[in-house]
C-alpha cells in the first residue's frame, strides 16, 4: 500500500530541497522539523498543493530550553506532524489561521496553557483560562506547580 | 435596530454540562455568537505527568462519561507503538466489540436528545429504552455501564467466553430490529424530518475550512472515518461502510448517525462470530521506551486524537487529548449563525456535545455578572417548543 506520507519526502525535497526533511515513523505517521523562517511557506504549499486540508490540533511542549509547538495535520488517511521549537524567552510564533481557519481555538489554548504569542490572531483573547487566571501563569509548562491552590474567595477581594 | 446580546450558561447550556454562549440576536435571529469553555477543566493533561502510565489508563477513562473506551484505546495504542508491542488479534477484536457497542449507545443517546430538543419525547423515551439493553451487553462484558476498564496496555483485561458471546448476538438482533425502526424515524416520519431539514446548515466547505469531524462532517459530505483512513484495532478486518449525507443540516446528521447506527450493529455481529481464539494480552513493562507517538480514535463523536511523550520513565512526559467536541466548535459557531433562537437548542445538540471531553482539565468559575439574565436550557427548551408551534414550517 502506497502511502501518502511516503511520497511526501520526496515531494518535499524537490520543493524545499535540503532545507526540510521528512521522517516516516511508520505507515501514516510523518514529522517534519521546521522554523519560523519556512513554517508559513511549508504549511501553504502543504494545505493548498499537497492536499493537507486538516489542521487536527497543535499540541504544545515544554522541553526546558525551547518550546515546541507540534502541528498535527492530515490529508484524511495519515497524519503528519510539523515541529516548531522557539526559544522560552522569546516565544512568538506566526498564526496559522489563515492557512487552517479551524486552528483559531488550538493557538488560542496554546497561549493559555503555554504562554506563547501567537503573532497576526484574529482573536487572541483567553479561551480555556478563565478572566481572573494570573498573567504569566501557564498551567502547562514544567514549571507549574500543580499543587497551586487559590486563596478562598473572601480574602481575593 | 440594535441587537441584543443573550448569554446562555455557563450553568446548564447543552446537555447538563457547564459551557457558555453569548448570543447576539438582531429579532429571532442568530448574528453573532461567543463562545466560552473551560468550565470543565479539571486538569487532565497536567495530572497524566504525575502518573504513571497504568494509572492513567483509568484517568483517560474518565476524560468523558460516555467516550471512555474511546479515550483509553488511543493512550493504550500510543504506548503500545512506543513499546513496539504487537497486541493479540483476540484482543485488537474485543476492543472493537466494546468500541462499537459504546458508538451503539451513544448515538441512541443522541438520537433521544435530539428528540427531546424538538419536543418529540416519545422518541427519547423508546431510544433510551433501548440504549439499556446496549449497557446490559456492555454490563455482561466488562461488569460496568459505562467506565469498561478494558483497556490495558498490551491487550485488553477480560475476555469474552463462548456462552456471552451467543447471549450477546440474541441481545444484539434486538437492537438490530429497533435499529431498523429508528431508521424509518429519521427517514420517513413527516414531522421530525420538518423540523429538523434545513436546520443547523454547514456547507462542505466550511466542514473542511474550520476542520469539523465525525458526523457532523460525514453529514456535510466529507468522507472522513478514521477507521477507514487510519484502521487501528480490528477495523482493518472488518466490512463496513462510511456514512455520508449531503444535506448539510440536522436532518443529514440524525440520518449519518442511524445509519451508523446499522453499520455499527453490524459490526459487533460480525466480531462476534469471526472472533479469533487466542491470548487477551501480552505482558507489558511499565516502563515506556523514550520517544513520542500519535494515536488517533473515532469516537462516536468524531476523530480522537492523542498525542504522547514518554522519557524512557513509567509516567509519561506529555499526554495530549483532542476531544471531537473541541474540533467541532467552530463549525458549530457557523452552524448557529442566522439560525432562529429556536433552532439553538437542536442545533448545538446535533454536533452532540460532549464538554468534559472538549475541557479535559478544572477550576470552577464564579460569574459574577448579570445572574439574573441568563436563560436557563429548560427555559429555553420551552421557549423554542412555543415558537415552532407558532411559527409551524414546512408542510404543516
Amino acid at each position: 500500500m502506497t502511502m501518502k506520507e511516503e511520497l511526501l519526502g520526496a515531494n518535499v525535497q524537490e520543493r524545499f530541497g535540503d532545507k526540510l526533511s521528512v521522517t516516516l515513523v511508520r505507515p501514516n505517521r510523518a514529522w517534519i522539523s521546521v522554523t519560523l523562517e519556512n513554517l508559513p511557506e511549508l504549511a501553504k504549499w502543504l494545505k493548498e498543493e499537497q492536499g493537507y486540508y486538516h489542521c487536527s490540533t497543535i499540541t504544545g511542549l515544554d522541553s526546558g530550553e525551547n518550546l515546541e509547538a507540534l502541528y498535527h495535520v492530515s490529508s484524511g488517511e495519515g497524519e503528519l506532524t510539523l515541529r516548531l521549537a522557539v526559544p522560552r524567552s522569546n516565544p512568538h510564533i506566526p498564526t496559522l489561521t489563515g492557512i487552517w481557519p479551524g486552528a483559531v481555538l488550538y493557538e488560542r489554548e496554546l497561549q493559555d496553557m503555554f504562554g506563547f504569542v501567537v503573532d497576526g490572531h484574529p482573536d487572541p483573547r483567553r479561551y480555556i483560562l478563565p478572566e481572573d487566571w494570573p498573567d504569566g501563569v501557564y498551567p502547562l509548562r514544567k514549571d507549574y506547580v500543580y499543587t497551586y491552590q487559590e486563596a478562598p474567595l473572601a480574602e481575593r477581594e | 435596530m440594535p441587537t441584543i446580546k443573550v448569554p446562555l450558561g455557563p450553568q446548564h447550556p447543552a446537555l447538563k454540562e457547564p459551557e457558555s454562549f453569548l448570543f447576539e440576536l438582531d429579532g429571532e435571529r442568530v448574528v453573532g455568537l461567543d463562545v466560552r469553555m473551560g468550565y470543565a477543566h479539571r486538569g487532565i493533561e497536567k495530572g497524566f505527568e504525575a502518573r504513571t502510565f497504568t494509572q492513567g489508563i483509568y484517568l483517560a477513562e474518565r476524560i468523558c462519561g460516555i467516550c471512555s473506551h474511546s479515550h483509553t484505546t488511543p493512550f493504550v495504542q500510543n504506548a503500545e507503538e512506543l513499546l513496539k508491542l504487537e497486541i493479540p488479534a483476540r484482543a485488537r477484536y474485543i476492543r472493537t466489540l466494546v468500541g462499537e457497542l459504546e458508538r451503539i449507545h451513544s448515538h441512541l443517546l443522541w438520537l433521544g436528545v435530539a428528540g427531546h430538543e424538538v419536543g418529540f419525547d416519545s422518541l427519547f423515551m423508546y431510544t433510551w429504552r433501548d440504549r439499556e439493553l446496549v449497557l446490559d451487553m456492555l454490563e455482561s462484558i466488562s461488569g460496568n455501564r459505562v467506565h469498561y476498564g478494558m483497556n490495558c496496555v498490551g491487550g485488553v483485561r477480560r475476555d469474552v467466553t463462548a456462552d456471552m458471546a451467543a447471549k450477546l448476538v440474541e441481545m444484539n438482533a434486538v437492537v438490530l430490529s429497533r435499529t431498523d425502526y429508528y431508521i424509518k424515524m429519521c427517514t420517513a416520519e413527516p414531522t421530525f424530518m420538518a423540523r429538523i431539514s434545513g436546520v443547523g446548515p454547514l456547507s462542505k466547505q466550511d466542514a473542511l475550512d474550520l476542520n469539523a469531524v465525525g458526523p457532523m462532517a460525514r453529514a456535510s459530505g466529507i468522507k472522513r472515518d478514521v477507521r477507514k483512513d487510519d484502521p487501528y484495532a480490528a477495523y482493518g478486518e472488518i466490512p463496513f461502510d462510511v456514512i455520508t449525507a449531503d444535506s448539510c443540516d440536522i436532518l443529514g446528521r440524525a440520518v449519518v448517525r442511524v445509519f451508523e447506527l446499522l453499520q455499527s450493529v453490524k459490526i459487533v455481529d460480525y466480531v462476534l462470530k469471526n472472533m479469533p481464539a487466542g491470548d487477551i494480552k501480552v505482558r507489558a513493562p511499565r516502563k515506556i521506551p523514550a520517544g513520542e507517538a500519535i494515536a488517533r480514535y473515532e469516537a462516536p463523536r468524531g476523530e480522537n486524537i492523542h498525542f504522547m511523550k514518554s522519557n524512557g520513565t513509567e509516567k509519561p512526559d506529555r499526554v495530549k487529548v483532542r476531544a471531537p467536541t473541541y474540533a467541532n466548535m467552530p463549525a458549530t459557531i457557523v452552524a448557529l449563525k442566522g439560525a432562529y433562537v429556536a433552532d439553538i437548542p437542536i442545533t448545538v445538540a446535533a454536533i452532540d456535545p460532549c464538554f468534559c471531553c472538549a475541557d479535559r482539565m478544572v477550576r470552577l468559575v464564579d460569574n459574577r455578572k448579570g445572574r439574573n439574565d441568563l436563560m436557563t436550557w429548560p427555559q429555553l427548551q420551552r421557549y423554542s417548543r412555543e415558537w415552532i408551534s407558532r411559527n409551524r414550517r414546512g408542510p404543516h
